[in-house]
């Protein structure tokens, strides 16, 4: 499902179906992600292409948030303890900084990476980093990603920052700390903040 | 940026507070043989050695690793703060809570704190979370967003995630060497390391006194490999120039080192330093922790930057435990005895990096000028 958001940098994707991971138009040499890092790299796809920009700069920050990360690879791993068989591709990915890693491997960006796990809080932090950087001219464009696994569905949200909005950075980490967001999922929170639909 | 450091303990393979400061100066080592900690292996031969914390068991590690260390090194002023920021990786893969370490510091948090517990957040940045959760509590004051923040990194090693790391090629079958000729790999291990970070109205709240600063900090991605560094160290460099920006390098004291022992790892590190520090690097101080504690991962951080502070303000620097013989193709002068700090070294470098090519570095500046 995708969901063209009112924000132009702003993409959501949902997928009921973990066996299915979504096709991506990035070219990334290592496929083996997680399948909701798969969902997210859709979301981050649709962002970027509601932009209109040719290019993203070599020194996007890219943040991440998730309160379920990596359950699919994480479950793989923990399952083969029983018989102490390492699963050592899934351990190696099952992280959720992988979120961060593998959207700055899609768009070759060598800006800062960090992956929160949390909720409105979390939200809210990153993008006060996020701030930082633009207004000190460290980088130029921020992405927020945010994904989280719930009853079964994987849903991401994606926004694209640059220096010339940071006063939307600002409504957003006050819409994330407000009582009746801050306890819910990080993706639910963005998805609501720019659909401007009540968050569930 | 006027952010203060209060407070700073670590829990480690070689005990905490001043005697852990001390065994570290005199290149004792908390590593053990992996098969006198875990006795069910498949392969205790490759598993070389590890820093676990004394005195924690089993897979489920995570709840005894933090009940030990907020019985130990958590001090009361903590339970003033307005924020928390935790710093870990994976944490365990056994338990309710396997995979899920910011549930498990939830969980922890609210059996000692005294009221209710603030706002808790984890950043799950790999080997780099600990470094990255100060970076982002020392944003969070710089902003307004709190006055008082404790950021706690940790981490633990189980047998199975030791099998994990065998079999990704990154535990050493010997012991952590960093930059030696000889190194084949990290010696994995467990640990926790508190810091407060506070404002003036933070310090003023709780009538603390300035141990240190967090002057400045920098962070990159390799967007090269899922688990290999940038072996030119390109991006690392630019988290490190992010962090010394405007810095006069003579104020330069200790230079922590991720330095995990890492064949790809060390080389990618000493070349990001000669790119960022040029001829500066002959000269400088540089030095690692991971030979003696081991690498604790999304703890290791938080440990480090401890431990980067206590040497700037106890002025000595630790020697680099478990390098024998420098590595010659590492152009890069490792710290092999203890040194003391220079008359005009005012700030120590701690830099982080984790799996992803998340680079991360700190400058931090000692309390005592």
């Amino acid at each position: 499902m995708l969901n063209n958001g009112i924000h132009p940098g702003f993409g959501h994707f949902q997928s009921d179906n973990a066996d299915k991971t979504p096709t991506l138009n990035f070219k990334i040499q290592d496929n083996r992600c997680d399948p909701l890092v798969s969902v997210a790299l859709k979301a981050l796809e649709e962002a970027l292409s509601n932009t209109g920009e040719s290019e993203h700069a070599l020194q996007t920050a890219i943040f991440s948030v998730t309160d379920t990360g990596c359950q699919f690879h994480a479950k793989r791993v923990i399952n083969a303890l029983t018989t102490m068989k390492p699963r050592q591709a899934f351990f190696a990915r099952g992280s959720a900084v992988m979120f961060s890693t593998y959207s700055s491997m899609a768009i070759g960006s060598h800006g800062p990476c960090i992956s929160m796990s949390g909720r409105g809080t979390a939200i809210a932090l990153v993008l006060n980093l996020a701030r930082r950087f633009l207004t000190k001219g460290d980088c130029h464009r921020a992405i927020l990603l945010c994904a989280d696994q719930v009853d079964g569905a994987m849903k991401a949200s994606a926004v694209y920052f640059s220096s010339a909005n940071t006063s939307e950075i600002d409504k957003l980490i006050e819409y994330s700390l407000d009582t009746a967001n801050i306890s819910l999922y990080a993706e639910s929170i963005i998805q609501s903040f720019f659909s401007r639909e009540k968050p569930v | 940026m006027s952010i203060s450091i209060i407070y700073g303990e670590a829990l480690t393979s070689l005990g905490y507070g001043r005697a852990l400061f001390d065994k570290l100066v005199a290149g004792e080592s908390g590593l053990k043989k992996a098969d006198s900690v875990f006795d069910n292996l498949p392969n205790p031969e490759l598993a070389g050695m590890v820093g676990t914390v004394e005195g924690v068991v089993g897979e489920e590690r995570i709840p005894q690793i933090l009940d030990k260390a907020f019985h130990t090194i958590l001090p009361s002023i903590a339970f003033s703060s307005d924020l928390v920021v935790g710093g870990c990786s994976f944490g365990d893969l056994a338990g309710p809570d396997a995979g899920n370490p910011h549930a498990a510091l939830v969980k922890a948090m609210k059996k000692v704190w005294p009221s209710t517990i603030p706002p808790t957040t984890l950043v799950s940045s790999a080997c780099s979370s600990g470094t990255d959760a100060i970076i982002v509590a020392a944003q969070a004051i710089s902003s307004g967003l709190a006055d008082i923040v404790t950021v706690i990194g940790f981490d633990s090693l189980g047998a199975g995630k030791l099998i994990q790391h065998i079999a990704l090629g990154t535990q050493s079958a010997d012991r952590a060497r960093p930059f030696d000729g000889a190194r084949s790999g990290t010696s994995f291990g467990e640990a926790c390391g508190v810091m407060v970070l506070a404002n003036d109205c933070g310090m003023e709240r709780l009538k603390a006194q300035r141990i240190g600063r967090i002057a400045n900090f920098g962070l990159s991605s390799d967007a090269y490999d899922i688990a290999a560094p940038h072996p030119e160290g390109i991006h690392a460099g630019n988290a490190i120039r992010m962090a010394t920006k405007g810095l006069n390098l003579d104020e330069l004291g200790y230079i922590n080192t991720h330095g995990s022992g890492t064949n790809l790892n060390d080389q990618a590190e000493a070349a990001a330093l000669r790119l960022v520090f040029g001829d500066f690097l002959d000269q400088a101080i540089v030095g690692g922790t991971k030979g003696a504690l081991g690498h604790s991962l999304g703890a290791t951080g938080v440990v480090e930057a401890i431990i980067t502070l206590q040497a700037m303000n106890n002025s000595v620097y630790p020697p680099t435990t478990g390098l024998l013989n420098l590595d010659q193709r590492i152009a890069v002068p490792i710290l092999q005895k203890l040194c003391t700090r220079g008359s005009t070294h005012k700030f120590g470098l701690t830099t982080t990096f984790g799996f992803g090519g998340v680079n991360s570095a700190l400058l931090i500046e000692a309390s005592q000028c």
